[in-house]
């Protein structure tokens, strides 16, 4: 139901726009009107209860307040080569997902799979990796740089790149979880425990 | 109010005015979408990925219906072409209203397995609704006498841009409530997310209280103040390059790129510009 209201949303503000059209003189007024009271309205209705209507976006980024103690978590996502080397992938990978957005779907999306749900997504997962790693082996880019070069536009995140590949195939994804503080991070860089939370297919 | 309403949306303005912002619009999307040039292969992903989403989101912006890929990226390369219409000004308003449908379908794809968590920040959120908007309004020349048809279309576009600097504020308020604005905050903001996109100011940042509480004032008065740009072109002079360096800064310390960063164009006074190239002697 929320998606219908949604959606339905969008189609008025095309009504009431595209009316406008076929009005003239006074009447044209109104209807401009109408819609700036709506679109302001429904601009006003979003952006206070935070409430997103997208593209009448609530615009929520960085709301919450960072301490010492903030728990930061991350899943980092490595392409396994034949001889076991573990490769950590580039964000853009599996474009047109993003690094930040495939991590959330690991963490929320994949346990939720049946065994043969899961099996497919990964060898899914598997394949494009391995077709990001033939492009970076050919000295082809990944992501925004494809056509554009370094003029192409990043995504919002701007996480390290990571752009080594091996030459031989994966054989395996493997993922693993780390979480931190920032005082965590600032005591012992680059010490943070991870947790092997993905092996496909399990490489022996 | 009555007059601030009437001058905000019916004070004539330059056809510029429109001019500028179909440009404006239909190059920041160019620019997104050739930089995301495989986001029709979102629809080749299985149905397992998209279990996150409500089951209605993929329906709402017209994917997930069977249209099979191909067909997908058809619309594609129909939007590259409404886009470069559009750009060109060729049958200006069907070229903006078929570029803003196509993007309300294209736009989403590249966070649906996330149910959207972060869209608003792909660089295509105000193309979406400023295409549509000019598609709405009169499709002037550049050249031509001031009206009231080319204010409130431009004025609604710059106002819907300008929001999303005034409602992270409502979000801030919200959720972590005024001490969010504190240079503690900003101290560890800069140092957590150095530790995920290594921005490489970042702890030179959070070793200076100083500076994070110039942050942190600077980020409330620049959120606060944005949707003051509709109302004065003077205000929006002086807004650009503080958003500018807001945003300049936001790279070299928390790690963020801001994908409508070219939309800061909408904010130059077109209207002023259009009149004084009409007083140029010919």
């Amino acid at each position: 139901m929320p998606e219908l209201l949604r959606l339905g949303s969008f189609v008025l503000f095309l009504a009431l726009g595209l009316r406008i059209r076929s009005r003239n003189g006074a009447l044209r007024r109104r209807a401009v009107q109408a819609l700036l009271a709506y679109v302001l309205g429904l601009c006003a209705l979003v952006g206070l209860t935070q409430k997103d209507d997208w593209p009448f976006t609530s615009h929520t980024i960085a709301v919450g307040r960072a301490r010492a103690d903030s728990p930061i978590c991350q899943t980092q996502v490595f392409g396994v080569d034949g001889r076991g080397g573990e490769w950590r992938l580039d964000p853009y990978t599996f474009t047109p997902v993003y690094d930040s957005i495939l991590q959330y779907w690991l963490e929320q999306g994949l346990p939720r799979l049946d065994g043969a749900g899961r099996e497919a997504a990964l060898a899914f997962l598997l394949a494009r990796a391995e077709a990001s790693r033939r492009r970076l082996v050919a000295g082809r880019a990944l992501g925004p740089q494809r056509l554009l070069g370094a003029a192409g536009a990043p995504y919002w995140l701007l996480l390290p790149r990571w752009p080594e590949a091996p030459r031989e195939p994966y054989v395996a994804l493997r993922a693993y979880a780390s979480c931190w503080t920032p005082a965590d991070a600032l005591r012992a860089p680059g010490a943070v425990p991870r947790r092997l939370t993905l092996e496909w297919p399990p490489v022996r | 109010m009555r007059g601030l309403w009437e001058r905000v949306w019916f004070a004539p303005a330059h056809p510029l005015c429109l001019v500028a912002a179909r440009v404006v619009l239909a190059a920041q999307a160019l620019w997104i979408l050739l930089s995301r040039p495989d986001l029709p292969e979102m629809t080749r992903w299985p149905r397992a990925f998209f279990r996150l989403a409500p089951p209605l989101l993929p329906p709402r912006f017209g994917f997930g219906l069977g249209l099979p890929v191909p067909g997908e990226w058809v619309l594609f390369a129909l939007l590259h072409l409404a886009l470069l219409a559009a750009l060109l000004g060729w049958r200006a308003r069907a070229s903006c209203l078929t570029a803003g449908l196509l993007l309300y379908h294209f736009a989403p794809m590249e966070e649906a397995v996330a149910g959207l968590p972060h869209t608003a920040f792909g660089g295509l959120t105000v193309p979406v609704l400023g295409l549509c908007i000019l598609a709405f309004a009169e499709a002037p020349s550049w050249r031509g006498g001031p009206a009231a048809d080319y204010r409130w279309p431009f004025a609604l576009i710059q106002l819907l841009f300008a929001l999303g600097y005034f409602f992270p504020t409502l979000a801030k308020l919200r959720f972590a409530g005024p001490l969010w604005f504190t240079g503690e905050n900003i101290r560890y903001y800069a140092l957590g997310n150095f530790t995920i996109t290594g921005a490489p100011l970042a702890v030179a940042l959070a070793a200076r209280p100083l500076w994070c509480r110039a942050v942190a004032l600077g980020t409330l008065l620049l959120e606060v103040g944005a949707p003051l740009v509709v109302v004065s072109p003077r205000f929006a002079l002086l807004f650009v390059p503080a958003a500018l360096l807001f945003h300049t800064g936001i790279v070299l310390t928390i790690g963020y790129f801001f994908p409508s960063l070219p939309l800061l164009l909408l904010l130059v006074d077109w209207d002023a510009l259009g009149r004084a190239l009409d007083r140029r002697p010919s």
